[in-house]
């Protein structure tokens, strides 16, 4: 593999000598004393030690030429020249590496109509709070309606400019792959659910693959959004039966509802669905998440309502049961975080930090499909004060959602729609002891403007993964094929 | 002199072969080369190149690709096709050619399939060494074989087999491994089929009919009986008859009629030649919901729906408009009829799903304008420059795409323009779900909203035909009469009208008729439901 991307590098530096058509150095430039329009916006952004190199365009499509020259706050310089800023990946990490904990100040030279033009010096922020996570797993999904088209869930590696498949649509042909759900982003426990006539939820662990049928005549449909429980036997689920409507207008596209929805738990040990009567109720509860020791099952709940006339009244507070992994039974009562009908907001996908002090959520004016509102905020509750803020620095006018955690709970991944409100682009953010987050930064792209805007595809369900997913997809295909499940049964 | 008699039977052959191609797709099926064009877009890039070459057979690929953008100019992709058919036809025989014609009936086969057939046989030809020069030779060729036109590089091995007999037992081992390499190593999420058989080259790769197997072998057999038996007369004109015969079967029974013609009405929908659909369904019309959709549209942009709506066969309630079906083809018309309503939101949903549904992954170039049009009118201008620079890399997309980017931003060029600025005062002017179950009401809704929109008006009564709702037809009759322009009521509603007065009973009458077909089939299925 190091060979093959010694290969790689090789073929890469060949073909940069022989079509980057700019060279030259900047003689003379005209100071402009304005920060340079990049693409993708990484002035000020703050990032991890060894990311893959922040490459950026001037967002000027009529360049000739680009020179920037990066200098560490505690040493290390680097340089790069061409059609636009591609830093070398090992020198990159080097200077990362020199300044954790310090900046890196660019100054960039642009060369426009023959002539060279200086902005004013910009900086990166290097945090002291390291991101090891190999890279990022999500889907791939053509932001359509109703049809899934050419989807995959893939990874890519953060450090680097690599991308891999986990799996593609051309493998399991016709079928609707849904969020792969990993433990803690261990890539070797994890969930999918697949859709269509050979459906059935995926339970990946240690290598071994397992499919379920998830409907039982005691619980109302298959199983969707799921969360691990941190000891990796139990994992919550909702079971929900999902619509989706087209708006007419101009704004939002799409608003999906469900009509009904409950949470339960999986005992994966033993394919068995642990119930709860708090979880089952004539309320929509949905999206169950395991806060970090496993104690607490966080969960929202809305009262009914008909839909879709009634799509904007459906509201949903955030609330939490304890959950009690070594007997497998639930606390007896249900508190309330956030209350839906007072704060008349809608709150979903709770995201639990893993060292045990936040929780991420979304909020929005209605509904339990956050991706679909423009209005879709994240915002952030401390676990021991219950006090709650929006997390500013990384929300946009734009949607924001499908947020997750790093291992040491100092950075979040997350996709927003803020550059053309249709396309979910996956951003990377830093948060502080206070719960502060830095200005995000998109995912590095070798050449991103040419990446992000040919890309045609919509990033979902994005999550950190520890290491690279290694499941043998052609195995998936038998056994997605074969059609055999295993009926799960009630405890 | 036999010879040069059998060199003028074999390029007299040929002539008739490529006249015979061209006329046959170009005069009888040209809606086959607009259904094959659009469900691609070649883009001329290296990155498109890079990405279609990555995997073994994409080569062939590739140039299908490439080939197929021409059919957006009819005449000269029938030619082109004539012109592969001839080079097919004097590398491996007319019996592949013919067989390859009948493949071609199903419209999920790509042209990268002949291609690589074409390629795998020009190689063999080029390589005219034996012994051990030609199997040291053939150390580079089949890898280069193999990834050019992928499985079918068997039909080289085979015939290399052929050539140099028992010195060539290594080659097939040499492929097998190859392929066992590739699939081992590269191809992680190809399944064996996909490695082994030339799915790539089939739409639906999971569902490749046995022809595109059989062929191969049959070219390769076909080719060897004309080596060993190069010296009998009779073997040319015995080939031709052959060929003939099998090119006859093959567009008789390859070439599904309904579905020919289904295809036939959604190519002249793509081209706006409405008096044509009409005309065809006046002599010909299949009964399905798709044909319904076309012939009304067709009558709506004639202004003659109010009138002969119910002149023509009628699937029922899905007759204007089809709900969502999840294929690549079905959603189409009624996307159109989508558009021109003023319905921008569900053209634009109906255009994206079908784009979606492509199996292969490819972007379709009638989808993609359409969805940048949506965009356009819509005023989301970031996403539909995306789609417009995708466009942009394309060959006979690009110049439309270049005047449309003009207009982005420039609100009052796109108030001005014809159809941009039309659609944007007959859209809905507030916002709210869409209901396929209250398809009339959402009709009523968009005339309300604009008076001058004749079109939602025809399809709200139309639709309250189909439904049979005779309480709201005849309640918005007079609304009806006020605003959509005849002179005098239209004839399919004066029919209507006679007919609920009657109670249906009305002899001839074109509704009447309707409505009993409607309550026949209510019954038979109440009456399956039940025995079920």
């Amino acid at each position: 593999m190091k060979a093959m991307m010694k290969l790689t590098k090789i073929i890469y530096i060949i073909s940069c000598c022989l079509f980057l058509s700019c060279s030259e150095k900047p003689t003379n430039p005209t100071k402009v004393d304005e920060v340079p329009n990049i693409y993708p916006d990484y002035i000020g952004v703050t990032i991890p030690v060894d990311i893959a190199p922040l490459d950026f365009n001037d967002a000027d499509m009529d360049i000739e030429c680009m020179d920037v020259v990066v200098k560490g706050s505690k040493g290390g310089e680097m340089h790069t020249n061409g059609e636009w800023a591609d830093f070398d990946i090992d020198d990159w990490h080097s200077l990362t590496e020199q300044n954790t904990g310090g900046e890196l100040v660019f100054t960039v030279c642009v060369k426009k109509n023959g002539q060279w033009w200086q902005y004013r010096d910009f900086k990166m922020y290097v945090s002291q709070h390291r991101l090891d996570e190999y890279g990022v797993t999500y889907r791939r999904i053509a932001p359509g309606y109703e049809v899934g088209g050419d989807i995959g869930i893939f990874q890519r590696d953060i450090h680097s400019f690599q991308e891999t498949a986990i799996l593609a649509e051309c493998i399991v042909p016709g079928q609707c792959m849904n969020c792969h759900v990993a433990n803690r982003t261990n890539p070797n426990t994890f969930n999918m659910q697949l859709r269509g006539s050979n459906g059935g939820t995926l339970i990946y662990k240690d290598g071994k693959q397992t499919y379920l049928t998830t409907k039982t005549d005691s619980t109302i449909a298959n199983t969707s959004y799921s969360y691990w429980h941190p000891d990796g036997d139990y994992c919550a689920f909702s079971t929900n039966s999902i619509h989706q409507s087209f708006f007419v207008g101009t704004g939002q596209r799409i608003e999906v509802y469900d009509t009904f929805s409950n949470v339960l738990v999986l005992d994966t040990r033993t394919n068995e669905l642990v119930l709860c009567p708090l979880l089952q109720t004539d309320d929509w509860e949905t999206y169950p998440a395991f806060s970090a020791d496993g104690k607490i099952l966080y969960y929202c709940t809305a009262k009914p309502h008909r839909v879709p006339a009634e799509w904007d009244q459906v509201k949903y507070s955030l609330c939490k049961i304890s959950f009690d992994a070594k007997t497998g039974t639930y606390g007896e009562h249900v508190d309330t975080l956030l209350n839906a009908l007072e704060l008349n907001k809608s709150f979903t996908y709770p995201r639990p930090s893993y060292d045990g002090k936040w929780l991420m959520y979304n909020v929005t004016t209605c509904g339990n499909f956050p991706v679909n509102h423009p209005e879709a905020d994240l915002w952030l509750m401390n676990l021991e004060t219950g006090e709650t803020h929006p997390l500013t620095e990384a929300n946009s006018n734009d949607t924001e959602s499908f947020h997750n955690w790093s291992l040491n709970s100092h950075w979040f991944v997350f996709s927003s729609r803020r550059e053309n409100g249709v396309y979910s682009m996956p951003y990377i953010a830093y948060i502080d002891e206070n719960g502060r987050a830095g200005k995000p930064f998109l995912l590095p792209q070798r050449n991103p403007r040419k990446y992000y805007l040919e890309e045609m595809d919509s990033y979902n369900c994005i999550d950190f993964t520890s290491g690279k997913v290694e499941i043998d997809a052609r195995e998936m295909h038998r056994k997605v094929f074969d059609n055999q499940r295993i009926q799960v049964k009630i405890r | 002199m036999k010879k040069v008699t059998g060199r003028y039977l074999n390029w007299g052959v040929s002539v008739l072969v490529g006249i015979g191609v061209f006329l046959f797709w170009y005069v009888a099926y040209p809606h086959a080369l607009s259904y094959q064009e659009q469900y691609q877009l070649f883009l001329w890039t290296w990155d498109y190149f890079v990405e279609r070459i990555s995997v073994p057979g994409g080569f062939a690929d590739w140039l299908g690709e490439f080939i197929v953008q021409f059919y957006y100019v009819e005449w000269l992709g029938a030619l082109l096709l004539a012109l592969i058919s001839v080079i097919v036809g004097r590398l491996a025989g007319w019996i592949p050619v013919a067989l390859l014609l009948w493949l071609m009936g199903d419209p999920s086969v790509l042209l990268g399939y002949t291609l690589a057939i074409m390629i795998a046989m020009g190689t063999y030809k080029l390589n005219k060494f034996d012994g051990s020069k030609g199997l040291l030779i053939d150390l580079v060729v089949v890898p280069l074989a193999y990834w050019l036109v992928g499985p079918l590089a068997w039909v080289y091995v085979g015939l290399r087999l052929f050539r140099l007999r028992k010195s060539g037992w290594i080659l097939p081992l040499y492929l097998l491994s190859l392929q066992l390499v590739a699939y081992r190593f590269l191809l992680l999420q190809w399944t064996l089929e996909m490695t082994f058989l030339p799915a790539l080259y089939y739409r639906i790769p999971m569902m490749m009919p046995s022809l595109m197997w059989i062929i191969p072998i049959v070219t390769v057999i076909a080719f060897v009986v004309q080596s060993q038996f190069k010296s009998v007369k009779w073997l040319e004109p015995v080939q031709v008859i052959l060929a003939l015969a099998l090119g006859y079967i093959g567009i008789t029974t390859g070439y599904n009629k309904e579905m020919y013609e289904l295809i036939r009405q959604d190519y002249l929908v793509r081209n706006e030649r409405w008096g044509e659909i009409i005309n065809r369904a006046k002599e010909y019309q299949v009964h399905t919901p798709f044909s319904s959709v076309c012939v009304n549209l067709a009558l709506s942009q004639k202004r003659e729906l109010a009138d002969r709506m119910f002149d023509f066969w009628q699937s029922g309630e899905d007759a204007l408009i089809m709900p969502r079906i999840r294929d690549l083809t079905s959603m189409l018309p009624s996307a159109e009829a989508f558009w021109r309503l003023g319905m921008v939101n569900s053209a634009l949903r109906y255009f994206f799903d079908t784009q979606e549904s492509i199996l292969n992954g490819r972007t379709s170039g009638r989808c993609t304008k359409r969805i940048a049009e949506c965009m356009i009118v819509n005023g989301h201008y970031q996403t539909a420059k995306k789609h417009l620079d995708l466009l942009k890399k394309s060959l006979f997309y690009h110049d439309w795409a270049v005047e449309a980017e003009a207009l982005l931003g420039n609100e009052t060029a796109i108030n001005a323009h014809s159809v941009y600025g039309k659609l944007r005062q007959l859209r809905y002017k507030n916002d709210f779900l869409y209901s396929h179950f209250e398809l009339y009401k959402m009709f009523g809704l968009l005339f309300m909203n604009n008076t001058k929109n004749t079109m939602a008006l025809d399809y709200f009564m139309g639709q309250m035909l189909l439904e049979g709702q005779m309480q709201g037809f005849q309640q918005y009759l007079p609304a009806a009469e006020k605003y959509s322009g005849y002179r005098e009521m239209p004839i399919g509603y004066q029919d209507a009208m006679y007919c609920i007065q009657k109670q249906g009973n009305v002899p001839d009458s074109p509704y009447a008729n309707y409505v009993k077909r409607m309550m026949a089939e209510r019954r038979k299925n109440e009456s399956n439901d039940e025995a079920h």
